[in-house]
């Protein structure tokens, strides 16, 4: 349930609890708002904290590797949504030397 | 195993217990230091600490269970589980020979007390020597085996390129020789005159066997001294007196091991992040 109630705070939840939830994470900004910070915020926080990713600066070689291989690990990440992640992810948290 | 055991609590109690300081390091400490950025978490220094640790020997778990011949290697399993179906357990194994080393145990005290949560209670296993990720934690079930266990936290993590070809890997098993400055820290403003440096210094399966100081960005060194009781698989406090004159300085540390491995001025990077023990240096300047 603890997993669920994560998911649903920022996202994934039903309708009627996504709305206001989103509201107040996107009052604190934990990232940068963009196409995919929602996807971001709730695909990755259902196993672990949003610092493990953000603290990460790769290139998009690099944060394919890693989406590539959450979703091996059972991330619930379509492939647009693939697509959409790698590129917020290099954008806001990129590294220029990075593959 | 000739015949599988179950261990509680109690039952441990009652074998010989033995203590050890032990300087437990995450393979990746230092690994936001590697460029371009490896990938995992983004330790700086940190990701190192020494406790007093008191349990019963592996060996003598082992025994009791009696190991076949064919048990070359031993595999442990916590009470942590992946959050999905999909994801892998974190099991890890370390060869027999690692496992029955005397000082090779599973821990149920750390510091005098129960272990906390965090640190791997109520039992985890304490690998000496070796990287952090070997002593695993919340240990629930210890399997002999014959290979070296077949899961990505073997097989794909906590590996290094041998050399320049980033496929041929080995599995990372001590640590490596290193040292860190804790006083003064970096950017400080001190007094001119004489000062006591110090920091710590590890050496995973060697023995620290020097400390070498520079005060001039590495132009020239001079030796620290270690202070206190030596203590195989902990860590060392050293010193070192410097008179500090007014100007600013890059100070280094390096430590050296009887394995004769020397703190290095650069590392290869590695896409794990791993190995990072390239010697710390600071800037301090002196009013």
């Amino acid at each position: 349930m603890a997993l669920a109630v994560g998911a649903a705070a920022f996202g994934g939840g039903p309708p009627y609890l996504r709305l206001p939830l989103r509201f107040l994470a996107a009052a604190a900004d934990p990232i940068p708002q963009g196409a995919a910070s929602g996807l971001v915020l709730s695909r990755c926080m259902i196993c672990h904290t949003l610092e493990v990713a953000t603290q990460q600066r790769q290139g998009p070689q690099g944060w394919a590797e890693i989406i590539d291989r959450m979703i091996s690990y059972g991330a619930p990440i379509q492939a647009d949504e693939r697509a959409a992640m790698i590129h917020y992810l290099v954008q806001h948290f990129g590294d220029p030397a990075g593959r | 195993m000739d015949k599988p055991l179950v261990f509680r609590m109690d039952d441990l109690k009652k074998l010989p217990m033995i203590t050890q300081d032990m300087t437990i390091e995450c393979a990746g400490n230092g690994r936001s230091f590697h460029k371009p950025k490896a990938s995992g978490v983004q330790e700086e220094y940190g990701a190192v600490g020494t406790a007093r640790w008191r349990g019963v020997r592996l060996a003598d778990v082992l025994a009791m269970a009696g190991v076949r011949p064919t048990g070359k290697h031993v595999a442990f399993d916590g009470a942590d589980k992946p959050p999905t179906p999909q994801a892998p357990d974190f099991i890890r194994s370390v060869p027999i020979w690692k496992a029955i080393e005397p000082r090779t145990m599973i821990a149920i005290e750390k510091n005098g007390g129960p272990i906390p949560h965090l640190h791997g209670g109520p039992a985890r296993v304490l690998v000496p020597g070796w990287i952090g990720s070997a002593s695993s934690k919340w240990v629930e079930r210890i399997m002999v085996i014959t290979d070296e266990f077949d899961g990505p936290f073997m097989k794909r993590s906590y590996r290094a390129p041998r050399a320049e070809d980033e496929k041929d890997t080995y599995s990372l098993q001590s640590l490596e020789v290193k040292s860190v400055i804790v006083g003064p820290s970096d950017g400080d403003t001190l007094q001119a005159g004489s000062m006591t440096m110090w920091g710590w210094a590890w050496a995973g399966e060697g023995e620290l066997t020097g400390i070498d100081l520079s005060t001039d960005g590495g132009q020239s060194g001079k030796p620290g001294k270690f202070v206190g009781q030596q203590d195989r698989y902990s860590w060392r406090k050293w010193e070192y007196v410097w008179e500090a004159k007014t100007g600013s300085h890059t100070v280094m540390a390096r430590a050296s091991d009887s394995l004769g491995r020397i703190q290095p001025a650069t590392r290869a990077w590695n896409p794990l992040g791993y190995r990072w023990n390239v010697i710390h240096a600071i800037n301090v300047n002196v009013a």
